[in-house]
């Protein structure tokens, strides 16, 4: 009992909702307001940001002081000139460009030189425009220091000079058109911001489409809520609506959406995570309901909803949607892993202490105990669990041994077992704690002991034998029930049907470096011996998923935009703390994309 | 004795730093501290405190000691033990100040009472959680004591300055008790 009373315990959350408050108080009792101290590492930042601003000032002042004429700066004997030009008497307005802000000046002459502030700044592309002051939109014509002309709109690119006596670099002068007297205004417009900018905002608009196009149909019923209503959806889930549940509307319209595929889960962006903890899903649903327009959050009287399965986890209980979504936007404008567009769903799954609740009418059998209840687990070369075997355990240690390996060898590299002295169930080192013993006999529903295979396939037919002497209409039943998760909810929205996965291998975070500014993928990790997904963290051009077991065996999926078409890679994956890099990606539609999630439900 | 092979630390552990922080009363450090150990501990706070509010005050209590002493933490890798500790005891003076616990009366029972794992299938850790709250004080704490923090008999009877057969008596009588509440509160629910 104690176990399990820990066990519950740490599944638990904590109640996180004071947390700041309480620190304002604790802040308050160490510093009282008047005598705040300030921490010494700001003391010396501020200490270096005042050195480095007079330092600043100073050496502005005297490049001001010392090299205020234009023309002084200009005349560099190495430069080459053209016939004409002469920098000493050079009277041509000017417009410096500067690293990725937009510049402009407004001239009246039809000649302006442009230039960049400093060698450093070479490497930057720029787009030029000129409109007039009414706001028409002119053309000027480049000529380059090699005498080639471009036009205006153009690519303004400053090479980097080979020689270093060239420096500065050679200005760029421009030529107009427009009549000499009439003003115009010259707007140098950075091309890595605004260009890369629409680029990035049209991938991730596509990738929305993308998406938008292979969003899951929900399926709509008109019910007549003064009457008990019993819905139906197409995968085989069951809502049964009390009269009254949204009084004081008469006709209201339900819409379900039902997720249980994982074609379907990933097609909709959605995951099973609650915080950073994995979770293995039973099946999801979105239930909505409206009143004409109006859409109503929550029921009055709670609905029952049975979500079918093909194998019944006793330990599924219900999961809803907390996320904050105003925390969740101040996270997006704060936060570039945020991406709303290449993020999934952001719904945040917290358990809503509710347990599946089946009728269980099989009675109980006595097997052997082979679960899962090592006493220590220690993570060296191996990760080497050990267990203790009861006295009067009828297998031999190496007979268990060979079980236990059976049964959990893929979890641990390696498995030791020790056998009890004496009769006594509980083993006292140097505090009166009862470890966990294997070997001795357990009395367990029929299914827990075909679920962790603790009884042979003649003793289970054996058992199913002697169980159908129960009357065969009521066994099917029974069995009919046995295969739905039943839950209540008032509020609507998001369901989950999950448990928590529970793995005792070393966490990590596994690492995938797509090679491109990951924030235009969508990328999602899928375990494939459970029906388990996750959002990674977005980084650079790296997806971060943390808090992974390692070795665990995996999907990788991605999608982006590339060249205005989408493309895919899935790829499976082992789970190591080596950064994955060569994902394969390939030219994908819609329906492709459906059909390759499809085959991971087979 | 079993021997537990560790992984090799890390040249810089990341609570260095923030201990470093904390020595040198540095707030920002401090709040790093809290915060990081908060979740954790206000379970076991929760558990001795009648609510969030009474559970943020042994907490705060328990985070003065430890940037107090923080000096004396010996950097052996375990802070979060170090840390548990003093909030363990922090809870067990705030139980202190509510008033002694009685010795018990009754005669001592050694032997165990079973307790059908299944209920526990059923339940939530929230609605045990308020079971608990329910038993008379002195049985919960001794329960809580035992149970979720792992001390012995002889430990709590120290902590707590009764015998270790009340101890006994509290954590047996603490079961059966809860196991009727659970029974009662699956029948309501059904």
């Amino acid at each position: 009992m104690d176990k399990k009373l820990k066990q519950l315990e740490n599944q638990s959350l904590p109640d996180l909702s004071k947390m700041d408050q309480h620190w304002d108080d604790l802040k308050r009792s160490l510093y009282p307001e008047a005598s705040i101290p300030k921490s010494k590492a700001n003391n010396k930042i501020f200490r270096w940001i005042a050195i480095a601003s007079m330092v600043g000032i100073v050496l502005f002042a005297s490049y001001k002081f010392f090299f205020a004429n234009n023309d002084k700066f200009i005349s560099n004997d190495n430069w080459e000139r053209k016939p004409g030009t002469n920098p000493k008497t050079d009277t041509l307005p000017s417009i410096k460009l500067m690293p990725g802000k937009e510049t402009s000046t407004i001239i009246s002459k039809d000649t302006i030189k442009l230039r960049t502030q400093n060698e450093q700044n070479t490497k930057e592309q720029f787009i030029v425009k000129a409109k007039t002051t009414e706001g028409k939109e002119v053309e000027l014509k480049w000529v380059a220091a090699d005498g080639s002309s471009k036009k205006s709109r153009d690519t303004l690119k400053f090479e980097p000079s080979k020689e270093k006596t060239n420096y500065p670099p050679v200005p760029v002068i421009l030529k107009g058109q427009t009549t000499e007297g009439k003003k115009i205004e010259v707007i140098a417009i950075p091309m890595n911001d605004t260009t890369n900018k629409k680029q990035d905002a049209d991938k991730k608009k596509a990738l929305q489409d993308f998406f938008a196009d292979l969003e899951k149909e929900s399926q709509s019923f008109v019910i007549n809520n003064e009457r008990d209503t019993m819905i139906k959806g197409n995968e085989g889930t069951e809502l049964y609506i009390n009269a009254n549940s949204f009084y004081p509307n008469k006709n209201v319209t339900i819409r379900l959406q039902e997720f249980y595929s994982y074609q379907d889960i990933i097609t909709n962006k959605l995951t099973t995570t609650s915080g950073e903890k994995l979770l293995i899903s039973g099946g999801m649903l979105n239930i909505m309901a409206f009143s004409g327009n109006k859409e109503l959050v929550s029921a009055q009287k709670e609905i029952l909803i049975k979500m079918p399965t093909d194998k019944l986890d006793d330990s599924m209980q219900l999961f809803l949607d907390q996320t904050n979504y105003s925390q969740l936007s101040s996270s997006i404008i704060e936060n570039p892993g945020y991406d709303t567009v290449g993020f999934a769903n952001p719904i945040n799954w917290v358990p809503a202490g509710q347990s599946q609740n089946i009728q269980r009418t099989l009675p109980l059998i006595q097997v052997l105990n082979l679960l899962d209840d090592h006493h220590s687990v220690a993570y060296d070369r191996y990760t080497t669990a050990s267990y203790l075997i009861a006295n009067n355990c009828p297998l031999s240690n190496q007979q268990v041994k060979v079980e236990l390996e059976k049964r959990y060898g893929r979890y641990y590299g390696r498995i030791k077992v020790r056998r009890i002295w004496g009769n006594r169930k509980r083993v006292f080192l140097s505090s009166n704690t009862e470890w966990p013993i294997v070997g001795d006999s357990l009395f367990v529903p029929f299914e827990t002991a075909l679920k962790y295979k603790l009884i042979s396939r003649k003793d289970s037919l054996k058992y199913v034998r002697d169980l159908k002497s129960e009357d065969s209409l009521y066994y099917a039943r029974v069995s009919k029930m046995e295969k739905k998760y039943n839950f209540r909810i008032t509020n609507l929205g998001w369901i989950n049907c999950d448990r928590f996965y529970n793995d005792y291998r070393p966490k990590i975070e596994f690492i995938v470096n797509l090679g491109d500014t990951a924030s235009n993928y969508y990328t999602l990790l899928v375990f494939e011996k459970m029906k388990s997904l996750m959002n990674g963290y977005v980084s650079g051009n790296k997806v971060i998923f943390s808090n992974v077991p390692e070795g665990e065996s995996a999907k990788i999926i991605s999608v982006s935009i590339k060249d205005g078409k989408p493309i895919a890679a899935m790829q499976p994956v082992q789970l190591s703390r080596k950064t994955f890099e060569g994902l394969k990606f390939e030219e994908t539609t819609t329906s492709e994309f459906k059909q390759k999630a499809g085959e991971m439900d087979k | 004795m079993i021997q537990v092979l560790t992984k090799p630390k890390p040249l810089t552990d990341p609570h260095d730093i923030i201990i470093r922080g904390c020595r040198e009363n540095d707030l920002h450090s401090q709040e790093q501290l809290y915060r990081q150990f908060y979740p954790e501990m206000i379970k076991i706070c929760q558990r001795y405190a009648g609510d969030i509010d009474g559970a943020g005050i042994i907490f705060n209590n328990a985070m003065m000691r430890v940037f107090k002493s923080i000096k004396k933490y010996q950097h052996d890798g375990k802070l979060g033990a170090w840390i548990k500790a003093i909030v363990i005891n922090c809870a067990l003076d705030h139980i202190k100040t509510t008033g002694k616990i009685k010795e018990a009366s009754i005669t001592i029972i050694t032997e165990e009472i079973p307790v059908d794992d299944y209920i526990f299938e059923k339940i939530s850790a929230k609605e045990i959680q308020f079971a608990i709250k329910e038993l008379p004080k002195a049985t919960a704490t001794v329960f809580n004591l035992f149970v979720y923090e792992g001390f012995t008999h002889k430990q709590i009877g120290e902590a707590l300055e009764i015998s270790e057969g009340t101890s006994k008596w509290h954590v047996n009588e603490g079961r059966r008790l809860l196991k009727t509440k659970l029974n009662h509160f699956l029948k309501t629910k059904a």
